[in-house]
């Protein structure tokens, strides 16, 4: 048991668990949007994505929170500050770490969306609104990784 | 269970949860003794954020699950579109507050 709790909260892994989760996050509301979009009648597969999508973003958020919590404040951020680009921090670091709160929120809409009957779904006229949500968070993953991107590569390479 | 009416009060809720941490997470950096006193609840500053946005969003969705409220056929529609615009709106002003506390 302590073997795993050791494995798992080795820095390269926890950075690998966050953004490979964060990564089925994304994808799996891409085809719940992709569902939409083509007027899928196959609800057992709109939930499917839903629930994967919540279950990808939760896990990342408690991976990428522990590593951020436990690593990140003193092992990377004062190289960063050290660095060129101190902003990497104070501007993509603060934004991404306080707009990914926003996410499970806005997942878990969307899950429930996803659960309604689809007769009280298509009367209540939400397919479009529910695209654009889903688009909206698939995209907040996208923007959030590209700043992950950036923090990165200010760490590593100043 | 009311699927259509939890629908519309996950919205409500993530929009108080979204606004909530947007003016928490300013007021902090613009009060070190706020900033300070939100790590005092859990260790760390956004940690206590992180909880509190959950604590805010599931009560949320519980209270307006539960209050009375006549929804219809726009009701959650309108809900919906409100969230996106508190979503995009929080975004960028968290994203340029960032921004303008870094130049100043």
């Amino acid at each position: 048991m302590m073997g795993i709790f050791s494995f798992l909260t080795y820095k390269p892994v926890l950075i690998g668990l966050h953004l490979g989760f964060a990564i089925v996050g994304i994808d799996a509301f891409l085809w719940y949007l992709g569902e939409l979009v083509g007027k899928s009648q196959n609800h057992t597969r709109i939930r499917w994505a839903s629930i994967i999508g919540v279950a990808g973003f939760a896990l990342s958020w408690l991976f990428g929170g522990y590593y951020y919590v436990v690593n990140y404040g003193k092992l990377v951020k004062p190289v960063i500050f050290k660095g060129t680009a101190p902003w990497a921090h104070a501007v993509a670091m603060e934004a991404k770490e306080h707009i990914f709160l926003f996410i499970i929120p806005l997942a878990v809409t969307a899950l429930i969306l996803a659960f309604m009957d689809k007769e009280e779904f298509n009367k209540n006229n939400l397919r479009r609104a529910t695209m654009v949500l889903v688009g909206l968070i698939a995209f907040l993953g996208l923007a959030i990784g590209a700043m992950g991107f950036i923090i990165s590569a200010a760490a590593r390479w100043g | 269970m009311n699927k259509t009416k939890l629908a519309y009060s996950s919205s409500i809720a993530a929009i108080l949860a979204i606004i909530t941490i947007m003016v928490v997470t300013i007021w902090g950096e613009l009060s070190p003794p706020f900033k300070a006193w939100l790590a005092g609840f859990t260790g760390h500053h956004w940690l206590s954020k992180s909880v509190l946005s959950l604590i805010v969003y599931f009560v949320g969705l519980a209270v307006f699950y539960l209050l009375p409220k006549n929804i219809g056929p726009n009701t959650v529609r309108r809900g919906l579109i409100f969230l996106i615009v508190t979503t995009l709106a929080g975004s960028l002003a968290v994203f340029l507050f960032f921004v303008w506390h870094y130049l100043v």
